[in-house]
């Protein structure tokens, strides 16, 4: 199944995209998710043990075990709120 | 190894110096005072005593200290006119402002604010603070007003009252322009531009194309004093009391600061790293906070087009602001929602030519979006219409928000009404008050939709100066550390639940505290722990800086106690104005508006578990059950503030 991510500030500095697609096993989680991209991006990878991202499938906020379905759009932020 | 210098300095020049052992150096920190009154021409130079140092630092704290102080002695302080000769304008550099420290920059200007009619205070970084100190002054009280529009020069610990021909009626940029040309290019400013001249109860001063002491309408108090500008020339470099100390903790304390992540993302992209963010949960304030999520278009990536350099102030690690290729400098993440996305401008370019309008003309960035915005709703509900507005006021209106702005700075028609921020509710329907997005008359700073983090909500209804995000906010909400991080930040396990009620008054009054010392500090937000991230400089940090830069010795838990007091201080001060408990509140729409879309749909804010915040942040406080500071704690301020 395909995925579509949006990669925020600062993460998708590491990459040099904002989107991209990805193809993961039907019935994937987010846990796998995350693993596909930091063997595709090592430096992203790095980010991640940094900070681990907020993960949103479309408006709702996922865990790692949420489920993803295809054509899920995921929205990768990072964790801050200032102002 | 004991012994001590002793070492006394009015400003840079050192008046005594004595060798009472070899071994060990101590610096009796001064802090120069200059009270100008601008009625009569006196001016009279003294030093601010070891108690009130002790007690409260600088910048902030000494200056709530003072403003208590000038207040109460015209008797009642409900009876002094905010825009009148008897309001104190105070203005205070940190006690580290201008050393090394890191992101030492800062000042606060203190007075009644015209805007709220309670405590003003407004905290600015740029280089002016630096240059004050420099030029022989930590503080400034200004009092009277002159009988012609004038413009203080601030130079080798002396101070000249010199007419402003030829500079009133310019913007902020020219008007620092003009005096540089006066005085030499080495002169730093801090000016109002024309919406401080016409007492615009949102009018800031500036110094710098952007940095503004932006909170409460102190441009106005300027403006009402026939004040234009404050000018610091010459002096030299600020003694300190163990420069070899002083170097190595800069340089340990800058590679840890450089090593935290939000560090490094703040001097990237800035500020409006924060949008996409808010605007990912829903939490974007969206039409007056009508709605809760805007356009991409105000992204971190999207501004950085129109970026083409980062800036920093005095002493800075961070290098946070823009320098925009509209003519300006910034946006911040606050200006962008607050002049786009909260008057639903979408257009990136737009929003940073109102960015720079706004600082051009000095006024705060925060209130004035948030009235322009509010009277926008009015408009589409019916509330005002043409006869009052002079014209239709469409959300995403570009132009009608530019004029209005413009209207409001010089007071032209329906500018004129505005430009009372708040209190021009006067001049509406009684229900008008309830689509305003302010707390204690202050409209709120910052672009959080504060339903979803109660944390965020409880913060901008007890914040002293009324809704703000910079007194008190706990973002460390957002990360979901483990208990044992949380306890180890808090003092002790609480809830990590950031949508939920409890333990929210714990977390408050830690944010209260240790913000309030780097006020008192001169330090910047974005070095201190708690804001954005648990990895920057904490009371341990802050302790060996004091004692570096100045010899004074603190310990963590002392040093809080300094934040305690200043707190205590700024509660006193509002209680004298008639505040109670039940002006720590929320905007109306925030207790029976649900947020309507996205991840916080549904969230507001329940009346009842408020009230229980109310109370958990009271305790945690020390303050009793209606908000108010016990007797023995208010005898102590009392006593402290005879030395004043």
């Amino acid at each position: 199944m395909n995925v579509h991510i949006r990669l925020a500030e600062p993460f998708w500095r590491s990459v040099g995209l904002r989107d991209l697609d990805l193809t993961l096993e039907p019935a994937s989680r987010v846990d796998d998710l995350l693993v596909a991209l930091r063997e595709r991006y090592p430096r992203l990878s790095l980010e991640f043990d940094h900070t681990p991202p907020h993960v949103f499938i479309g408006d709702e906020e996922a865990e790692a075990d949420s489920i993803l379905e295809d054509g899920a759009r995921v929205h990768l932020v990072w964790p801050v709120a200032g102002g | 190894m004991y012994g001590k210098v002793h070492f006394a300095a009015v400003g840079n020049r050192k008046v005594n110096f004595a060798v009472l052992k070899t071994y060990e150096v101590f610096l009796t920190f001064t802090s120069p005072i200059a009270i100008v009154n601008l009625s009569t021409g006196e001016i009279e130079t003294t030093t601010t005593p070891d108690e009130l140092i002790r007690a409260y630092l600088g910048g902030r704290g000494l200056n709530m200290a003072y403003l208590r102080h000038y207040l109460r002695a015209h008797g009642d302080p409900r009876n002094v006119d905010p825009l009148g000769p008897e309001n104190p304008l105070i203005i205070g550099a940190g006690m580290l402002t201008g050393t090394i420290s890191p992101n030492a920059a800062r000042f606060n200007v203190s007075a009644r604010s015209p805007e709220s009619g309670i405590l003003g205070d407004a905290n600015c970084g740029g280089f002016f603070a630096a240059a004050m100190r420099k030029a022989g002054f930590d503080r400034l009280v200004i009092l009277g007003r002159a009988e012609k529009p004038s413009y203080l020069l601030i130079e080798d610990g002396k101070i000249s009252i010199l007419s402003a021909d030829g500079l009133w009626g310019t913007k902020s940029p020219e008007a620092q322009e003009q005096l540089k040309a006066r005085h030499g290019s080495g002169t730093v400013s801090a000016v109002i531009g024309p919406s401080g001249e016409n007492q615009v109860r949102m009018a800031g001063i500036m110094t710098g194309q952007k940095n503004t002491a932006g909170r409460g309408g102190m441009g106005a108090v300027m403006g009402s004093k026939n004040l234009k500008a404050i000018v610091a020339r010459g002096g030299t470099a600020i003694e300190v009391a163990q420069k070899e100390t002083l170097r190595a903790l800069r340089l340990k304390q800058q590679e840890s600061l450089k090593n935290a992540k939000v560090v490094q993302v703040l001097g990237r992209v800035g500020t409006p790293l924060l949008y996409e963010v808010s605007n990912r949960l829903g939490a974007i304030r969206t039409r007056n906070s009508q709605d809760n999520f805007f356009e991409d278009s105000l992204n971190a990536e999207e501004v950085e087009k129109f970026s083409d350099k980062m800036l920093a102030c005095t002493s800075c690690v961070v290098h946070c602001r823009h320098r925009n290729t509209l003519g300006g400098e910034g946006p911040e993440y606050s200006t962008l929602v607050m002049l786009g996305s909260n008057v639903g401008i979408a257009a990136t370019d737009q929003v940073i030519l109102l960015n720079n309008l706004v600082n051009d003309l000095g006024l705060d960035a925060s209130s004035t979006g948030t009235i322009v915005a509010w009277a926008m709703e009015l408009y589409q509900r019916g509330l005002i219409d043409d006869s009052l507005t002079g014209g239709p006021l469409n959300w995403g209106d570009y132009e009608t928000v530019r004029s209005l702005i413009e209207d409001i700075a010089y007071r032209r028609g329906f500018g004129n009404i505005l430009a009372e921020s708040t209190q021009a509710a006067r001049y509406f329907p009684p229900e008008a008050r309830d689509y305003l997005i302010a707390v204690k008359n202050l409209p709120q700073s910052d672009p959080h939709d504060v339903r979803y983090f109660k944390g965020f909500a409880l913060g901008i209804a007890v914040a002293s100066r009324g809704a703000d995000h910079l007194r008190n906010r706990p973002t460390l909400e957002v990360f979901k550390l483990p208990d044992e991080v949380r306890a180890g930040i808090y003092g002790r396990v609480n809830d990590p639940d950031a949508t939920g009620y409890k333990d929210k008054g714990l977390i408050v009054a830690y944010g209260d505290d240790i913000y309030a010392v780097a006020d008192c500090m001169g330090m910047c937000r974005f070095v201190t722990r708690g804001f954005n991230s648990p990895h920057l400089l904490g009371y341990q940090e802050f302790c060996d800086l004091i004692s570096a830069s100045t010899g004074y010795d603190y310990t963590p838990e002392s040093l809080r106690e300094v934040g305690r007091r200043t707190l205590d201080t700024e509660r006193l001060i509002n209680a004298d104005f008639g505040l109670t408990r039940a002006d720590d509140t929320l905007p109306k729409r925030y207790f029976d508006e649900p947020m309507p879309a996205r991840k916080t749909k549904g969230h507001h804010i329940d009346r009842e578990q408020f009230q229980m915040m109310l109370d958990e942040y009271y305790a945690e406080r020390g303050w009793d059950a209606d908000g108010r500071v016990p007797p023995a704690k208010q005898a102590e301020i009392d006593a402290l503030a005879e030395k004043c």
